[in-house]
């Protein structure tokens, strides 16, 4: 390593310690995967979102890793050098219909793969980069009465730019969604053109006070299970899979514990303790163990990682949630800056909150401060007693009769 | 008042690394090696490529043809990191002793020799089976190289063996 080289990965590495730069490559292989990912996670957050019908959502953020060396590339080439990016953004509005039915419009959309360059707009596309993005959109109506709604949407897969050492793959996608929700129950199924790619059931049966319904109690300790149906294919051959999560709380809505299980052949995929300060959930810690394998090299291991969400800062290492929408990177810091807020008639949360935010409720009361705007006071006289007028600052005047002082 | 200027500059300083992200390393990295090669060997090179690690792909870089002692011009590619590489000369040429006996004097198990009957003389003692081997063919030296990106100067030079090697000058 020249001594240039060493001083601009020097001054690079200052705000992250030494593991940054030491981390594994991903392979191009997991990267042209990505697309396949970033539907699925697009579509379940539209899930869950449209379980709170009526709200208004909005989320933005994109992964900041500084150092080239961070999350390097390994193609057949040898490794290179570059950043693994992922920005996203994504909205909800709800609007009213009548008394007890909203439409509800929703966009959500990420660009994420590899590229030489860090960008926020502008890719490099560098010869061995790969741009994609995805954008799902829709339409749902909810009525609150009945509490149902339905959702009809698109997704598109565009790949911007496709290197020379990645898999060939189409340069458009289309695809078409629908979600049905009744009370707490949901289907979500989603097609390319007319073949059925995946469905999914989810069952969120976990009292929310978001939701009208109770912030302690039994209830609150119900489970939420979903299952998901995927046809897949690799390498030609069908490989449809069932992924089946389920997040228990486990302590007032504050601990959690996730599980996530694929059959028939998988197994175990990943599991998550998650503890949010406040049920509002725009602060977390969470540890993680996820399970990596290579049925091809009879290969399996597990992964422990962690993460802390600061409201507009992600910060994790080798978090599960990192492995498996950032292409498989690990043994590295990832920073994520961020934001999500959603809104629910007057209440406002982080995505997935149970609660209100408690900055909703909090009233500051004055104590023992004189209230300026009253500094000249009209009295009431007893009867037979002349009206006065007192003009005072900084004295405090009782009234006769009254048991005063406070 | 001040609470909310120390938010304000918090949040300016957010917004210059959020903005800045695109521009920032790019003042400090590079994304693509642009390579000078200078060839102090005795053999003539004929070109540089980055090949995969099964040999079944290549991707030419440097194509200029160097005698001993000049230097190529340069040669701009998108390769920052550890790669393979793989070194061709044309002034050695593969030699079919005799079917079944061939010479293993060069480098990385290469079958080579000058074309003369008193090279190979010399290096018979290495010899074992082979069947197939064509002539004339250019010698191919290979190897893991990292390119640190921008300027990179490399000069190639002989062993004592007659193998050659890159290094960064």
């Amino acid at each position: 390593m020249s001594f240039s080289r060493f001083v601009k990965i020097a001054l690079l590495s200052i705000p992250l310690v030494a593991p940054t730069v030491m981390a594994d490559a991903i392979d191009v292989e997991t990267l042209a995967m990505g697309g396949f990912w970033t539907r699925d996670d697009q579509l379940r957050d539209i899930g869950d979102q449209l379980l709170y019908g009526k709200a208004s959502f909005f989320d933005i953020g994109f992964i900041y890793t500084p150092v080239s060396t961070q999350i390097p590339l390994k193609s057949m080439y040898g490794e290179h050098e570059g950043f693994a990016f992922r920005h996203h953004i994504a909205g909800m509005s709800s609007y009213p219909l009548g008394d007890n039915s909203f439409m509800s419009a929703m966009l959500w959309f990420e660009r994420s793969g590899w590229d030489g360059e860090d960008f926020l707009l502008f890719p490099q596309y560098t010869d061995f980069g790969l741009v994609r993005s995805v954008t799902t959109w829709g339409v749902a109506y909810t009525n609150a009465d009945v509490n149902y709604s339905v959702a009809l949407g698109m997704q598109h897969q565009n790949v911007e730019f496709v290197g020379k050492v990645f898999p060939h793959e189409n340069d458009s996608l289309l695809y078409s969604w629908a979600n049905l929700r009744f009370g707490r129950v949901s289907a979500q199924a989603q097609f390319h053109r007319t073949h059925f790619r995946m469905f999914r059931l989810a069952l969120n049966l976990e009292d929310r006070a978001v939701f009208g319904g109770a912030s302690s109690g039994l209830w609150t300790y119900m489970p939420n299970i979903d299952a998901t149906f995927y046809k897949r294919e690799l390498d030609g051959f069908d490989d449809d899979f069932v992924r089946v999560n389920w997040e228990q709380n486990l302590w007032a809505q504050r601990l959690y514990a996730e599980v996530s299980y694929d059959f028939p052949d998988d197994g175990f995929h990943s599991a998550a303790l998650k503890f949010y300060p406040d049920p509002s959930r725009f602060f977390s810690i969470e540890m993680t163990c996820l399970r990596r394998r290579a049925v091809a090299d009879d290969w399996d291991d597990l992964m422990f990682g962690w993460a802390v969400d600061l409201a507009i800062l992600r910060i994790g290492y080798n978090a599960a949630n990192e492995y498996d929408h950032l292409f498989h990177a690990r043994g590295t810091w990832i920073a994520e800056i961020h934001f999500n807020i959603e809104s629910l008639n007057d209440m406002l949360f982080a995505k997935k909150g149970r609660q209100a935010a408690p900055l909703e409720t909090q009233q500051v009361k004055r104590k023992n401060t004189p209230d300026k705007g009253s500094s000249t006071m009209p009295l009431t006289a007893p009867a037979g007693e002349s009206t006065k007028t007192i003009t005072a600052k900084g004295i405090r005047y009782e009234k006769a009769g009254n048991e005063g002082g406070k | 008042m001040r609470t909310s200027f120390k938010l304000l500059a918090l949040v300016a300083m957010l917004a210059c690394c959020t903005v800045l992200s695109g521009c920032l390393s790019h003042w400090f990295t590079d994304t693509s090696t642009r390579l000078q090669i200078e060839n102090r060997t005795s053999h003539v090179f004929i070109g540089l490529d980055i090949i995969s690690e099964d040999g079944s792909s290549v991707i030419p870089w440097v194509q200029d043809s160097l005698e001993p002692g000049e230097r190529s011009r340069v040669f701009e590619a998108d390769f920052v990191g550890t790669f393979n590489v793989q070194i061709k000369y044309a002034g050695w040429e593969l030699y079919q002793y005799e079917c079944g006996v061939i010479l293993e004097g060069a480098p990385h198990g290469y079958v080579l020799a000058k074309s003369s009957n008193e090279v190979v003389a010399e290096n018979i003692d290495r010899k074992r089976e082979l069947c197939s081997v064509s002539t004339a063919d250019p010698v191919v030296q290979k190897g893991d190289f990292e390119f640190v990106g921008g300027s990179v100067y490399l000069v190639l030079t002989e062993n004592e063996d007659g193998s050659t090697h890159l290094q960064t000058k």
